[in-house]
């Protein structure tokens, strides 16, 4: 009896160890590894698809590139941020949203490196047109990775290969070393890619995108005349036109349209955009988080084409009276008609006399005006409409919207830009210029009668004409940092008091009509005196500092704290 | 065989009682021959009564009354009497019961005999829980500390990890927060690595968590400190490792012991925040600071309150703190049955524990059974059989306690909590933790764990241990977390403002991990002409395979059904993955003694690990030495009688640590998801940089320590100085951004830590019904980083690592106070934005005109030094008294953001910003100005910098417990063998210099659960 019990047991035991040779021999379940990856065409297509994810990135529920528009004079952000420090020329190295964006472009060129140095190994087992295409499309966003870091960070390491961190101590690149190797790349890509992408793969990278960054690069760079032909070539080509509704392309309606270039892509379950919550208006359960500024809305010509300083129609009482159409399309003011929360239509009333507003639907009447009775309604007395579709209202953190990252008015700018900075003024870039400004009025160009066409050959004139038009045109998308940074306006637009709405009941319509420059910057210098004035205005900033040295953005400290190489240095002025 | 006839022949004689005993009642079926024949081979014919008393002349129940050199014995009854038969004069009766001197009586002509058992209080004999094994406390060398469970529950706790604050020397627990069923963080002599420092927990010889045992069920807790004594547990003991012995059943008579109390807690440590005026008009003060335009105006202000009494909705005044918090009760009830036979041994313990959070929608229960079987087959075959099983449940509010408590002290007094039409205000932008805490929906976990450890062990012969052991863990954990939508309505229209959040999700997932540990140990002992011989052998595996599973779905009508087939499948997601370890090792140790004096112990273990690459360092060799002397049993000791014990010891040896992920050697290529057009497609991408030579951490510690007693005993102290080396610390070391991937763990670091721990102890009595007993703890450690391999330094937000300094330490600018005047300003570097008077002014350490990073300097630590504590325990006629103070005497915190600055992010204001510099206030009055200027939102004075460094040193009265024990005498005439009650409060006083916040949680954010106060009452008995 006794001896079974040991017998039980140690059979037990001998059973349980015995010399299973794999016993240590664990592998991750859910992921495969490296050693294994890059053999199939599949999985270059996983790789690929990996690197179109650092397009963007959401902070506060918003893709970074309009909160970089939000460090520019055309719009602001409310919440106590980093995107406000930098408006304020408060930033430093050890801002965390720029160590993030840093990070997140370099990111996605390791993913596209390490792509481009692997893909060989499934070259075999891979489709020609489809092995090129993913090198296509991988050296196009590696480009623009770089576009991108040059254009906020200057000279920028340049990386080609997977690098060993112990290979990574490097000096930083020249800046137009890094942009040859963008704009060839981008002529690479060019080829490899076609002009467009059917069924599932709609979205992707394509010829024009290609095309169309290069022109924006050049453009950035003064290299007129690159600039020119690559959007010339995207004109050309004829597969991109404007969609017909300005304020629609911004919604769902007009997502994804021929317009479309280049877009960051939203989907529930794998990510959102709460642009709906963090810019709406109070009354439709938004926190008016981003605003345009009065820089923004004073820029938007009359419907004489003149400028409000000059326009006789300009009436400050009631800002959005004779104005281009695409301000009330793309700026919600006071007294729009505007969809609220609960299914109603109401009167947006930024006027501080109305502690209630008008309802239209579903039946007439009055309801709280929380724009005025709530201390976080719009500084500025404007809102953003782009992005704002009334199918967010209820979901409105789980916005599925696109947000576009190239287009093709952009693209008709740079063109008319380039050849005007070119002298090269003819009868396209006109049209190129006309194109855009008629859309916004909804008409065809030709139509001269229904908007204010422009006619004037007069190199200074059209500069100034085509500043103005990127401002209103493009504003809240991202690229006007880039404008004032290239056009050497920033110390003027970024510095001193940011002015909001006025807080005085009275005064609310009767403030000094500003000025605006050659570059159509837009002067507040006489609001000023009206500052005495307790409560006059809203000052959102005050004041907002550009030094020479802000026409950069600081190395982030993370990156100098490792990086010992002494030809990586931080810009100067931080 | 044994025939029936013979039995019936020995019952005749009328020793059926003992007979039985040792006969049917221990054994299944049948009875063993060789055993019955010694019985009757020696049939009694003289019967010896008597009783058993303690000291003080009460009775002793269950002495257990043994024959000399026979199996046959008697217990003593409640009356501490006994009767049993013995064969001859000659016969020597022994009288042992635990925690009590064994004493041997021969009988001689005797047949009454009374005896009075001494306490065992000198504890020469104590035998210690060691690693694999058990030791004389006498002959340790290694640093080990041991806390008997008695000691333990003297402070009614919820958890063991609590219960073991301040009771050790060199052991650091550190309670962050109050969340119901949390554990508390132990370090073991500090922090050896910047990755893992839990030390190893092992219930009954097998890894577990605290959360495993109650602590009423503990016997002893050993800390093993050194080298010497955890390198046996190799690769996981670098840390230090805590040993937990659980009761077990004693043959006797059945005991039932019942232990409950119940009790409320509360916030320990508020800050306290101004109201809606004072709020109002400092925010005014801030907005005008920055060149803005006052919000409030005056009449606004100043007709507030009058305002909030008739029309609150409009005009709310909300103490945020006051309208959260609730009551948290608390309770714990825990039954242990336990006795047995000499074969068959039996514990069964039923443990019941529910605390209530301090806010609406949270807390933690606990519902456990433990069931120790012993079983001796024969004098050479034991089985050990426990079962554990365990259901944990934890509630909290589906928003999160840091969100929540993150809103507590955030949401400024004039925004509404609660309309009083029983709507939910808006509180900040529908940031409301009143609604959260009601309305947010519920988390609700639960993990049931069964946990079985089977052991045998074989004695072939004499000296000779064969241990074989299995122990699997199994534990299944499901949660439920329903996120519900909270809406909020326009107070005077009722229509719908908004829904926080505007989605309301249901996720459910499932969690089963499987640890199997097996293990085959050899022991073997022989004593020569006074040489101790001591030789263990063994190997073990374990390994543990975890699965989860999650899925959810949303935007529910029906949000009262909590089922994912309540849900619409849109959108819906799931999840799951797997993930394994495992190890398998050997182990060894000698030991020898020599004359009862010399002391000399050799440790190793060899382990392997499935966390390292095969080809490099999969395998990790850990030995250790140690060596110590009993200088008090030298013969020229003899003179020095004050001394009863004076022992030297000394011991070197290397540990490990592998606790750095599963796969921390496999480059993965991360799976996940993208979106072009309106479509989902699949991603892969390489996110992180492996490193295939990756191995373990080692530490190499060397350690000097002495015992030492007095008096008698009376006085015992026990000294420790170590030096540990932790070496080839796996550091996530940053790299250079630009590679695009997150840096891995690299075997990179080697950190020092030196350091000391003293325990001091007094046990004594005045006269015949006063006694106390006091123990001292007192422990430092100083850490340094040796080297980093030339990187770094190692920077994160106000904390920076680098070689010559210690781990973690607080970094930025040096605060020069505040700038008073304008001299000051003009003369100042340049700072960030645009400074004023009452901003911060920083010392620019490199003198070259600006401040910025370089100007960076150490500013503060965050390594405890002199940890201490005191327990005081008073006894008196049933009265007892117990009161444990703890304390750190040097120590950082560092508070920003929530925690310290005023409307920081739209936040509140707190009264100790009226200390602000402020132009409302005379230049004199500025010059002792305690906080800078206010300001909404601004840079200069945000910086991380010496400003917000504060002195975290404290001393709490962290329990005082009073009891009475009535006599028993008192119990004579009812069913009570004990009858004790008692009032207990934990974390009562608080001397410190953090007015609002708890020192232990002193680091950041405030964004956690507090500390909490709590009181309990409560009940022992025991039943006769």
């Amino acid at each position: 009896m006794k001896n079974c019990h040991y017998i039980i047991y140690l059979f037990l035991f001998l059973e349980s160890f015995s010399c299973d040779k794999d016993y240590l021999n664990l592998y991750p379940e859910d992921q495969p590894n490296t050693e294994n990856f890059f053999k199939t065409s599949d999985e270059l297509l996983l790789a690929v698809n990996a690197a179109y994810n650092n397009l963007s990135f959401s902070n506060g529920g918003f893709p970074i590139q309009m909160l970089i528009d939000a460090t520019s004079d055309v719009m602001w952000y409310r919440p106590a941020s980093d995107i406000q420090t930098i408006g304020l020329g408060q930033h430093t190295p050890g801002t965390p949203i720029i160590t993030s964006i840093w990070t997140q472009y370099y990111a996605g060129i390791g993913r596209c490196n390490n792509l481009l140095q692997n893909m060989s190994k499934a070259k075999t087992v891979t489709n020609a047109a489809l092995y090129n295409r993913i090198e296509g499309e991988a050296r196009f966003l590696r480009a623009y990775y770089y576009g991108n870091l040059i254009s906020l960070f200057g000279d920028v390491p340049l990386v080609e290969k997977n690098i060993n961190a112990k290979d990574a101590f490097l000096p930083r690149t020249p800046q137009t070393e890094v942009l040859n190797f963008i704009l060839r790349e981008l002529d690479t890509a060019a080829i490899k890619l076609p002009v467009s992408h059917i069924g599932l793969d709609i979205g992707r990278a394509t010829k024009t995108a290609a095309l169309a960054f290069k022109a924006r690069m050049a453009l950035y760079y003064a290299k007129w005349d690159i600039a020119a032909s690559a959007s010339n070539e995207v004109i050309a080509l004829g597969y991109h036109s404007l969609y017909p509704n300005y304020r629609n392309l911004f919604t769902y309606a007009g997502e994804n349209s021929r317009e479309s270039i280049l877009s960051y892509d939203y989907k529930q379950t794998v990510r959102v955009n709460a642009i709906s919550a963090n810019m709406q208006a109070r009354n439709s359960s938004g926190f008016s988080g981003i605003v345009p500024t009065r820089a923004a809305a004073d820029s938007y010509e009359c419907i004489d084409g003149k400028t409000i300083d000059k326009s006789p129609l300009y009436s400050s009482a009631d800002p959005f009276k004779n104005r281009d159409p695409r301000m009330r399309q793309a700026l919600l003011g006071d007294g729009d008609a505007w969809f609220g929360t609960g299914g109603i239509t109401f009167n947006v009333t930024f006027h501080p006399d109305s502690t209630t507003c008008q309802r239209f639907t579903p039946t007439p009447g009055r309801i709280a005006n929380l724009e005025v009775t709530n201390a976080f309604s719009t500084y500025s007395g404007f809102l953003l409409k782009k992005y704002l579709d009334q199918a967010d209202l209820v979901l409105n953190t789980q916005s599925e919207l696109g947000f576009m990252l190239i287009r093709y008015a952009e693209v008709l700018l740079t063109y008319a830009e380039a050849k005007v900075e070119l002298n090269q003024i003819d009868a396209s870039v006109l049209n190129a210029i006309n194109q855009v400004r008629a859309r916004g009025y909804g008409v065809n160009p030709t139509q001269t009668t229904l908007y204010p066409a422009i006619t004037t050959t007069n190199q200074a004139e059209l500069r100034s004409i085509i500043r103005r038009e990127r401002k209103v045109e493009l504003v809240g998308e991202g690229l006007r940092l880039f404008d004032i940074r290239r056009w050497k306006i920033a110390e003027k637009v970024m510095s001193g008091i940011l002015f909001g709405k006025s807080q005085n009941k009275n005064n609310y319509y009767k403030l000094p009509v500003p000025s605006l420059d050659a570059n159509s910057s837009v002067d507040y210098s006489s609001f000023n005196s009206l500052l005495d004035i307790s409560g006059n205005f809203k000052i959102m900033d005050n004041p907002r500092v550009f030094k020479p040295g802000n026409y950069l953005w600081p190395i982030p400290q993370a990156e100098l704290d490792v990086n010992k190489n002494p030809g990586f240095v931080q810009n100067p002025g931080y | 065989m044994v025939s029936v006839s013979n039995i019936l022949a020995a019952l005749d004689n009328g020793q059926e009682k003992l007979y039985l005993k040792h006969t049917f009642s221990s054994k299944k079926d049948f009875i063993d021959e060789s055993d019955l024949s010694s019985n009757l081979r020696a049939l009694p014919n003289i019967t010896i009564k008597g009783t058993v008393t303690d000291e003080l002349g009460e009775n002793l129940p269950g002495v257990s009354v043994t024959l000399k050199g026979t199996t046959q014995g008697a217990f003593t009854d409640i009356d501490g009497s006994y009767s049993i038969v013995v064969p001859d004069s000659k016969a020597i009766l022994v009288f042992s019961f635990i925690g009590f001197v064994t004493q041997e009586i021969e009988i001689g002509n005797q047949t009454q005999l009374n005896i009075r058992l001494k306490i065992d209080d000198i504890a020469l004999d104590e035998v210690v829980v060691v690693g694999y094994s058990i030791q004389k406390k006498v002959n340790l060398t290694g640093a080990v500390s041991v806390i008997s469970g008695t000691e333990l529950t003297k402070r009614p706790v919820m958890n063991t990890s609590v219960a073991l604050q301040g009771s050790l020397p060199g052991v650091t627990v550190s309670q962050f927060n109050g969340v119901p069923g949390s554990e508390a963080q132990i370090t073991i002599r500090g922090i050896g690595t910047l990755g893992d420092n839990n030390p190893l927990i092992l219930i009954d010889g097998v890894v577990a968590r605290f959360g495993d045992v109650d602590p009423n069920n503990i016997e002893s807790i050993s800390v093993l400190k050194d080298a010497a004594s955890a390198s046996i547990y190799g690769s996981r003991a670098a840390s230090g490792v805590i040993l937990i012995t659980s009761k077990r059943g004693k043959s006797g008579k059945m005991k039932v012991d019942y232990d409950a109390f119940y009790g409320g807690q509360r916030p320990g440590d508020k800050p306290v925040y101004l109201d809606a005026v004072g709020f109002m008009k400092m925010y005014n003060e801030a907005l005008i600071n920055e060149g803005g335009s006052p919000r409030f105006t005056d009449e606004y202000i100043n007709g507030y309150l009058v305002k909030n009494e008739t029309d609150p909705d409009h005009f709310p005044n909300v103490d945020w703190q006051k309208a959260t918090f609730t009551k948290g009760l608390q309770q714990q009830h825990n039954l242990t049955l336990s006795g047995g036979t000499d074969r068959i041994k039996l514990l069964a313990a039923l443990n019941s524990m529910n605390q209530n959070g301090i806010v609406n929608n949270s807390g933690f229960k606990r519902y456990s059974l433990r069931l120790n079987a012993d079983y001796k087959a024969s004098e050479k075959l034991k089985f050990q059989f426990d079962i554990n099983l365990r259901k944990d449940n934890n509630i909290t509010p589906s928003v999160g306690y840091s969100e929540l408590f993150r809103q507590v002290y955030r949401v400024p007094p004039i925004y509404a909590a609660k309309y009083s039409d029983g709507s939910w205000g808006p509180g900040w932008e529908g940031g409301n933790p009143l609604a959260y805490s009601y309305d947010s929906g519920v988390n609700n976990s639960t993990v049931n764990t069964a946990f079985i450890n089977f052991q045998t062990t074989f004695t072939p012969l004499k000296g000779l241990d064969i241990n074989l052991n299995y122990a699997p863990n199994f534990s299944t954990g499901f949660s439920s977390n329903n996120q519900s939508k909270i809406n909020y309505f326009n107070i005077d229209t009722k229509a719908l403002l908004f829904s926080n959040p505007n989605k309301p999700t249901l996720s459910n997932s499932n969690s089963n991990t499987l640890t199997n540990y097996l293990k085959a140990q050899v022991n073997y002992a022989k004593s020569f002409k006074g040489l101790d011989f001591n030789l263990l052998l063994g190997a073990e595996q374990t390994d543990s395979r975890n699965q989860t599973f999650l899925a959810s779905r949303e935007l529910t009508l029906f949000p009262d059904l909590l089922q994912l087939n309540a849900y619409p499948a849109l959108n819906q997601n799931v999840s799951g993955d797997a993930s394994a370890w495992a190890l398998r090792s050997l182990f060894s140790r000698i030991n020898l003694v020599a004359s009862d004096k010399y002391l000399l112990e050799i440790n190793a273990r060899y382990d392997g690990s499935s966390r390292f690459a095969e080809e490099f360092k999969r395998y990790g060799f850990f030995p250790s030495f140690s060596a110590g002397w009993i200088i008090t049993k030298e013969k020229f000791m003899n003179n020095f009688k004050w001394l009863d014990l004076l022992k030297f010891r000394t011991s070197y040896g290397e540990l490990g640590n592998q606790n750095i992920g599963n796969y921390p050697y496999i480059s993965s290529i991360t799976l996940g998801q993208g979106v072009l057009n309106n479509n989902i497609i699949s991603v892969a991408a390489q996110n992180n940089v492996a490193n295939r030579e990756i191995s373990w951490e080692s530490s190499k510690i060397l350690n000097f320590g002495l015992n030492a007693a007095f008096l008698a005993n009376k006085l015992n102290v026990e000294f420790d100085y170590y030096i540990k080396n932790t070496d080839d610390i796996l550091l996530t070391l940053p790299i250079p951004l630009i590679v695009g991937l997150s840096a891995g763990v690299q075997n990179a670091g080697k950190v020092e830590n030196k350091g000391w721990d003293f325990q001091l102890g007094y046990n004594d009595k005045i006269g015949k019904d006063f006694k106390f007993n006091i123990v001292g703890v007192l422990s430092d450690v100083k850490n340094k980083v040796i080297d980093l391999k030339g990187t770094g330094p190692y920077i994160s937000g106000f904390q920076i690592t680098q070689e010559g300094q210690e781990i973690g330490s607080i970094f930025g600018f040096q605060a020069n106070g505040l700038f008073f005047n304008q001299a000051q300003l003009t003369d100042s570097p340049k700072q960030f934005g645009t400074v004023k008077l009452g901003d911060i002014s920083y010392v620019d350490q490199n003198k070259d005109g600006i401040i910025n990073a370089a100007d960076r300097v150490l500013i503060g630590s965050r390594i405890p030094r002199y940890t201490y504590s005191a327990n005081f325990f008073f006894e008196y006629k049933g009265f007892d008294l117990n009161l444990f103070f703890q304390g750190i005497g040097k120590y950082n915190g560092y508070q920003n953001q929530d925690a310290s600055w005023a409307f920081f992010n739209a936040g509140s204001v707190r009264d100790i910003h009226l200390g602000r510099w402020s132009t409302t206030k005379t230049e004199a009055e500025n010059l002792n100005a305690t906080y800078p200027r206010f300001f909404i939102s601004q840079t200069n004075n945000q910086q991380n910098s010496s400003y917000w460094v504060t002195d975290a040193s404290f001393l709490k009265l962290k329990n005082l417990s009073i009891g009475y024990t009535l006599s028993p005498s008192l119990l004579k005439k009812t069913p009570f063998s004990l009858f004790k009650v008692y009032l207990s409060g934990q974390n009562i006083l608080s001397w410190d210099k953090m007015p609002g916040y708890d020192p232990e949680a002193p680091l950041g954010n405030p964004f956690n659960y507090p500390q909490v106060t709590s009181y309990v009452a409560g009940l022992r008995v025991s039943l006769k």
